[in-house]
């Protein structure tokens, strides 16, 4: 069908003109016999959380468990798939009211006219089964709604005491395939739980998955406890305790719940960091005043030590690849980040800006530093290994302990208030956007992310 | 029993207790710490005064048990000399007598780095003991980093009480 | 963006705004234009759509692109946790190799040299007016107006922008990515996803390439989603006109 164009009005004509000339092209309107598409630039995308349906879980039969009826449990993987891609801060799940009840043919062939009416962009559907095999299988299925289009799915088969990471393994593949990020909900954090006053707190190591669920306590406050974190293998954790008055780095085993002296010195042994592959730690030691790094052997065995300086060098921090180390030192006379190679060979300074900088920890990523930076407050910031890109991603009276979760995306650290008050954990995302606080039953700091579980 | 038999015996029973707990399954029965520190214990006390040799003879005799440092520093000034030499007088009047030093920082520096400035602090009171006559081996440093103020305040004035050396004498 | 982009593109930005205002009082006047609604499509519709769509295919080379990402599920992947065992629906096979197999080295090159794209990114004004014939489908009928042609695109462009959403791809580096879609929708203005191609992404690199299915489908979304449909165009200016259109979604913001 032919129509053929009434001709360009003068004003029209007029108007064109005028918009090119202000634009300064060159170009020349072709008035007619234009073929092929119309081409144009839509510039500056908007950034809001996506819109994401997570309908409660039908379940092929419901059957009573050790973790309680399937049905039941379908609503709670759910939910706490939602309350993951919720925390993220990257997604806006659509209001429980507006979901719909779904039924197992639906699991697999969704209704997406219904999803996109309640304005849903994605959905995870699933279902949740009792095995014979005494364990329980959690289907996950994620859908583009306005393509009309599945986009991936897992199954996950666990122990019914561990219900949540079913969840949480779907809410990871959710949360990657949309992101283009790792996942990071299936871990845990440890951190040190902190409760009194002030002059007299009790602190203890804790751990959590990540959403706050599962929570214990591994040491029972009588001594201070610091600085914990999880090697990168996930089976034991490095802290600092005053056991018997005595500040030094221990090993305590997940598993056996055993805890041993990293190193047998007459010295305070602190900051202690695991390398990549789990074999080492780097630690800090004082001798009379001075303070410098070492590395041993998770197992044990003669400290080596990597700097040899008259000031205090500490919080050292491996690079994912484990050839060097990131570390802070006052030997320019304030606190400042250094890089070295493992062996200690080659250090240079890499944070130039004014105040002091403190606590560097290697992305898992490697491509950034997180760091806290000191002057008028405590703040967390991110650079590059070569110090380059430096930006502040916080702002409060004291915020300090950055902690990377295993996707090198989001940054824990805590908070501490001016006065008497407890401290908090609180993440970031490393675009300085989404702060949000953890929630834990007692005060919080030194929040550290084990990686990802197996 | 003297003094230093009594601290010894604690000490290695502390020792015993921390070997038991090593080897336990959980790490929830972690024994007490222990006693000392910054607990103001005015200790048995005689109707003729505090018993030589004890705590509180120690903070009666002795200016002070607390030297104070500036911001970020770990220098020993004048008037932190004054109180170091009372304490080393004491010191070497009562030669059985253990000490513990410890380090302590305001809340204004990060914690790993306090750890290690406390630990400057305290080395430079026991250093300058030392220098004043007294046996390296009878004192312990330990640093508390900014873990243990005295003043719960954020403001100038509790910083300043809590950038701090204090030497502890065992109590009784 | 240096600072005499910016100031080109804010001009250029300016110039849209100026060139959809004045074009568009000068197209309301005409008699022919069809007052549509602009409700949400609603996705029924879209399968119907699809169906009366079925003659107009995409070509094969932009087909591929990533509708072969997309359609094609995963096989369930049971992750046991720990101990392996179950298989629980089947699925068809995952194609080998899908991620390498994207951007074959066979499909024709689509996009202009350097030097070009950042000036259709500064003008992009102009961008499609007297421009290359990028499709080798269009069926030549009655001529539409380079004037016509830049008001129609103004239009649709701003139309999709606010569903432009870049999520958690914001303030990454899958901001250097651009990604070019091409779409065709229905004449009664519906769009289904068989109606869109994807006919490339540039600006991937190694820093970024893990965002690279993401921007592509934040473009895509964008025109798919129901909030922001196509807005009202004249039947009149359907072929060789809206029936047949190309975006560049570029990112970066105009600050």
């Amino acid at each position: 069908m032919a129509i053929s164009l009434p001709t360009i009005s003068t004003l029209r004509r007029f108007a064109l003109g005028l918009c090119l000339a202000m634009l300064g092209s060159a170009a020349v309107a072709q008035e007619a016999g234009i073929s092929g598409p119309i081409e144009g630039d839509v510039i500056g995308g908007i950034s809001n959380p996506t819109a994401i349906a997570v309908p409660d879980m039908p379940t092929p039969r419901a059957v009573d468990t050790p973790a309680g009826n399937t049905a039941d449990l379908g609503r709670q993987v759910a939910r706490v798939i939602e309350d993951n891609l919720r925390n993220s801060g990257f997604f806006n799940p659509v209001e429980r009211q507006f979901l719909r009840d779904v039924d197992m043919p639906q699991v697999t062939a969704p209704d997406y006219p219904a999803w996109s009416q309640v304005g849903a962009q994605n959905l995870v559907q699933g279902y949740v089964q009792a095995g014979s095999n005494g364990r329980l299988t959690v289907g996950c299925y994620l859908y583009d709604v306005f393509a009309q289009a599945p986009l991936e799915r897992a199954g996950y088969e666990v122990d019914y005491a561990d219900w949540r990471r079913a969840a949480h393994r779907c809410a990871d593949m959710v949360y990657a395939r949309l992101t283009g990020e790792g996942a990071y909900f299936d871990s845990r954090i440890v951190y040190v739980a902190e409760s009194g006053p002030k002059d007299n707190r009790v602190r203890r190591i804790a751990v959590m998955d990540t959403d706050g669920a599962n929570h214990r306590f591994l040491t029972n406050g009588q001594s201070i406890v610091l600085t914990p974190r999880f090697a990168p293998d996930g089976r034991t954790i490095t802290y600092m305790s005053y056991l018997n008055d005595e500040p030094r780095v221990y090993i305590y085993d997940v598993e056996s719940g055993r805890q041993r002296l990293l190193v047998n010195a007459p010295y305070m042994t602190f900051a202690p960091r695991y390398s990549p592959d789990s074999r080492y730690v780097v630690f800090s030691m004082a001798v009379n005043g001075n303070s410098d790094i070492y590395r041993v052997a998770v197992s044990g065995g003669q400290p080596v030590r990597l700097t040899n300086t008259p000031g205090i060098d500490t919080s050292a921090s491996y690079s994912p690849d484990g050839r060097r180390i990131v570390f802070e030192s006052d030997r320019s006379g304030g606190q400042q980040l250094y890089v070295m190679n493992a062996d200690g060979s080659n250090q240079r300074r890499i944070s130039f800006g004014g105040g002091r900088y403190a606590t560097p920890e290697w992305s898992p990523r490697g491509n950034l530093i997180a760091f806290t930076r000191l002057g008028g407050g405590f703040r967390i910031g991110v650079m590059r290994p070569d110090g380059s890109g430096e930006r502040i991603l916080t702002n409060s009276w004291q915020d300090e302990g950055p902690s990377w979760a295993p996707n090198g995306r989001v940054i824990h650290f805590f908070r501490t208030p001016r006065g008497n008050a407890l401290p908090t954990l609180w993440s970031v995302d490393v675009t300085g956007r989404m702060i949000r606080r953890l929630p834990t039953p007692v005060g919080a700091s030194d929040p550290s992310w084990s990686p990802l579980r197996n | 029993m003297t003094q230093f038999s009594r601290t010894a015996i604690f000490l290695a029973a502390g020792s015993a207790l921390a070997l038991g707990a090593c080897s336990r399954e959980a790490p929830d029965d972690l024994p007490p710490p222990p006693v000392g520190t910054t607990t103001p214990d005015t200790g048995p006390t005689g109707p003729t005064g505090p018993a030589p040799g004890s705590r509180a003879d120690f903070l009666a005799q002795a200016a002070s048990d607390t030297i104070f440092f500036e911001t970020d520093s770990y220098d020993i000034d004048p008037e932190d000399r004054a109180i170091l030499d009372s304490q080393a007088a004491w010191l070497l009047a009562n030669p059985s007598v253990r000490v513990t030093i410890e380090g302590h920082c305001d809340e204004r520096g990060t914690r790993e780095y306090n750890l290690a400035l406390g630990e400057r602090r305290a080395n430079a009171a026991a250093n300058y003991l030392s220098a004043r006559g007294v046996d390296a081996s009878r004192m312990t440093v330990i640093s508390y980093g900014k873990e243990r103020p005295v003043a719960l305040g954020s403001d100038p004035a509790s910083w300043a009480q809590n950038r701090r050396a204090v030497t502890v004498v065992p109590i009784g | 963006m240096d600072r005499a982009e910016r100031i080109a593109l804010g001009a250029a930005a300016i110039g849209h705004v100026a060139l959809f205002a004045i074009l568009s009082v000068t197209l309301l006047t005409r008699e022919e234009l069809p007052r549509r609604e602009a409700v949400a499509v609603t996705l029924s519709d879209d399968i119907g759509a699809f169906a009366s769509a079925a003659d107009r295919p995409a070509p094969a080379a932009e087909r591929r692109d990533l509708a072969d990402e997309i359609d094609v599920m995963d096989p369930p992947d049971i992750e046991p946790l720990p101990q392996p065992s179950i298989t629980p629906t089947p699925a068809p096979p995952r194609p080998a190799e899908r991620r390498t197999e994207r951007r074959p080295e066979t499909r024709p090159e689509r996009r202009p040299p350097r030097e070009q794209r950042r000036t259709s990114r500064i003008a992009g004004i102009t961008d499609g007016i007297g421009s290359t014939n990028d499709s080798g489908t269009s069926r030549s009928q009655a001529p539409v107006s380079g004037a016509d042609r830049s008001n129609l695109i103004s239009r649709i462009v701003n139309a999709v922008r606010p569903c432009y959403n870049l999520g958690s791809l914001s303030g990454t580096s899958a901001e250097d990515i651009v990604v070019r879609l091409r779409i065709q929708p229905s004449r009664d203005g519906s769009l289904s996803r068989s109606q869109v191609s994807v006919l490339g992404a540039r600006g991937v690199n190694g820093s970024n390439r893990q965002y690279e299915s993401q921007m592509v489908e934040a473009a895509r979304s964008a025109v798919l989603n129901p909030r922001c449909p196509m807005p009202p165009l004249p039947d009149a200016l359907y072929e060789n006109g809206w029936s047949d259109v190309v975006l560049n979604f570029i990112p970066a913001q105009l600050t």
